[in-house]
């Protein structure tokens, strides 16, 4: 049916997405999060044009096991668009998904968390990509701020918080006061980083392949992140370079922690970087109440200890991390929407 | 324990007495392991006083909730505690604090499900309201196009009448001629009897106008051509009409007359520029026109007329492919 996105919108929710390398989660008021899937989108060329075979859950099974006119891919990179049209493609999909019941094309308003740092050209590809989906009305959050919001940090005052949003493609640090982000700085280390290293780990140790969805399998069963904590086992099955045939092993949590040394090294750095060159005022609050953190990463075990130790500072795992920013742009929409004020500069 | 409740209960009244608030749990917890509250609040990273203010469930002193889930969790996984529990109990904890704060709590439920209600009601309000506002015009639009055709007509009718309306009501002597007209076209006079009620609103006024009258239908007249419309036969009275506009061209002897073998467009207008008819002739048709020479004709079909003035044949020689003529009578 085609009306107006005006009127369609009449029967769409606003949505807050959380756009993320590995994870699109998309919040609506009063629904809570009604969606939760990989960034991953299987295409299948056929006669020279590219068909959109499965978005999502589905795709992500596809991802690696796909023959020569399937490809499964990830849409976004280090938290930046990296397939203009396939993430437009992926976002219709999950607009209309969330928007089932309705009898109407969906167009709703909607607010996109974006990294900070992010260019005006990487900021545009991410509005273009979403008015494509049939959005009506389009914002931009950066990623912390809508953090900090979501795991319920008072953000309004004149305090300072530091939040730590360790996601799929890029760890986002920010220092907020005052309803706005007074620091902030990315790395491009997260979640996808752990899998390589862990991928190379056994490669080098092992002798043997293994795919990024074992990879992030280890990491999520036994992964950790500082050396005191309990010692867990995992068998995995891998390709065994020499002989070239599948052999079992089982790698243990000590393991791990060696293979990602390197990317946890870069994320301590990141916040301790971030600290020093925060405002002495706002260090001293953050010194007082402590650091925040939020993502998906934040599910790593001991990560909050290895930064305690790391910084001396209260370090603390918000509830439900993962879904931290999803539902904070949520909640920032409802702060705009009230107050009429452009919370965030972006 | 005893003290604990102590502090508990009177920070907090209101609560089930035997809820263990979470602070109560862990500080019950690190008195039995024998540890001392400085101890850990350095393992912890936090200042003694925020650890005795979480054992003693003064949370507000802590910067939000979200560091006291924090704290609490990392302080029970110190201590060797469940911590899920222990954030699970905080949660109970505030939710009751909550609870026996607000008496009225169901007015806080009404107001929630009258907030709820617009959400629904206020787009399906306007969807009701632009379908009806669509049908309305879409009927509107569609009556318009049914009447179109009809109207035009009318009008048409109205301004084609005019000089059957002069006819009737100026020669009234020729009523015998005209009962033979409407003899051989009974039924077409009908929709001109439609048009009548219309047009004896001014009859008087067009016979003190006459030659407005046909100055009017010559604009509206070229739009009617190609409407063949049933309202025009009463025309045949015409012929006897062009006789009876004998005030234009009171002064004049000279007679023009047309005999039309197809229908035609005649405009006939005298040296001075005044229209003395204008009119679509149809077939068979004859009319004379009485004024002063020189005459100015313009015949829309120039081949279906023969053309006489004062009894002579004039000649009408329209240009070739040209089937309108203009040509200058008589002077």
């Amino acid at each position: 049916m085609i009306l107006p996105k005006r009127l369609r919108g009449m029967f769409s929710n606003d949505l807050s997405i959380d756009l993320g390398t590995a994870n699109t989660l998309i919040y609506v008021r009063e629904r809570g999060i009604v969606l939760d899937e990989p960034s991953v989108v299987a295409i299948r060329h056929h006669n020279g044009q590219k068909v959109v075979e499965a978005v999502g859950m589905e795709a992500k099974r596809m991802l690696g096991r796909t023959p020569g006119n399937i490809t499964a891919i990830r849409p976004l990179k280090d938290g930046v668009i990296a397939d203009f049209q396939v993430t437009e493609k992926m976002l219709q999909h999950f607009i209309k998904k969330v928007h089932e019941a309705s009898w109407f094309q969906p167009s709703p308003r909607v607010l996109v968390c974006v990294p900070c740092l992010s260019t005006e050209v990487e900021k545009r590809a991410i509005r273009e990509s979403a008015l494509g989906a049939g959005a009506r009305e389009v914002r931009l959050i950066e990623e912390p701020m809508a953090a900090a919001i979501g795991a319920g940090l008072k953000v309004e005052e004149a305090n300072g918080c530091m939040v730590v949003d360790v996601g799929g493609g890029t760890t986002e640090i920010a220092i907020i006061s005052l309803n706005g982000v007074v620091y902030s700085d990315s790395v491009r280390i997260g979640g996808d980083r752990f899998d390589e290293a862990i991928v190379n780990y056994v490669r080098r140790n092992y002798g043997s392949v293994i795919g990024d969805a074992t990879a992030e399998r280890i990491k999520k069963e036994i992964g950790c992140a500082y050396a005191g904590s309990e010692v867990r086992e995992i068998d995995v099955r891998g390709r065994n370079l020499a002989e070239g045939v599948p052999r079992s092993f089982t790698l243990n949590s000590d393991e791990i922690l060696e293979a990602l040394q390197e990317p946890l090294t870069g994320i301590v750095q990141a916040v301790k970087s971030a600290l020093e060159q925060s405002p002495p005022e706002l260090a001293s609050d953050i010194a007082e109440s402590g650091i925040v953190l939020t993502g998906g990463g934040a599910l790593l075990r001991d990560i909050d200890r290895l930064l305690t130790e790391e910084t001396g500072l209260p370090v603390i795992v918000a509830e439900d991390p993962l879904t931290c920013v999803a539902r904070g742009g949520g909640k920032a929409m409802e702060l705009m929407d009230k107050h009429h004020i452009d919370l965030l500069s972006s | 324990m005893n003290n604990v409740n102590d502090v508990t209960e009177s920070a907090n009244q209101g609560l089930p007495a035997d809820f263990e608030t979470p602070g109560a749990i862990l500080k019950a917890a690190r008195e039995k392991a024998g540890l001392a509250a400085g101890d850990l609040a350095r393992q912890l990273n936090l200042s003694e006083s925020k650890l005795l203010s979480l054992e003693e469930d003064q949370y507000d002193k802590l910067a939000s909730d979200v560091f006291a889930q924090g704290y609490l969790r990392r302080y029970a996984k110190l201590l060797g505690l469940d911590d899920d529990v222990i954030v699970q109990r905080f949660n109970e904890y505030q939710a009751l604090l909550r609870q026996s704060e607000q008496g009225g709590e169901g007015e806080e439920n009404s107001t929630s499900a009258v907030a709820a209600l617009p959400r629904w009601a206020l787009p399906a309000a306007v969807f009701v309201v632009a379908v009806v506002v669509l049908t309305f015009i879409y009927m509107r639009t569609a009556g318009d196009d049914a009447k179109g055709p009809i109207v035009e007509p009318a009008q048409q009718e109205q301004s084609q009448q005019r000089p059957v309306q002069q006819i009737e009501n100026q020669t009234e002597e020729q009523q015998a001629e005209e009962q033979q007209i409407e003899e051989a076209a009974p039924e077409l006079n009908e929709p001109s009897a439609d048009a009548l009620p219309v047009q004896q609103n001014e009859p008087l006024q067009q016979n003190e106008q006459p030659q407005q009258a046909p100055a009017e239908n010559s604009v509206a007249l070229p739009a009617a051509e190609p409407e063949p419309a049933p309202v025009q036969t009463p025309a045949p009275a015409q012929q006897e009409a062009a006789p009876a506009t004998v005030e234009v061209a009171a002064e004049g002897e000279d007679v023009l007359s047309f005999a039309f073998s197809e229908e035609c467009w005649v405009e006939v207008s005298n040296a001075q520029g005044t229209v003395l008819y204008a009119d679509l002739a149809r077939a068979g048709q004859t009319l004379s026109v009485e004024g002063e020479a020189p005459f100015s004709v313009m015949l829309g079909n120039a081949r279906a007329v023969s053309l006489t003035l004062n009894g002579e044949l004039v000649s009408v020689n329209p240009r070739a492919g040209n089937r309108t003529a203009r040509l200058t009578v008589g002077g």
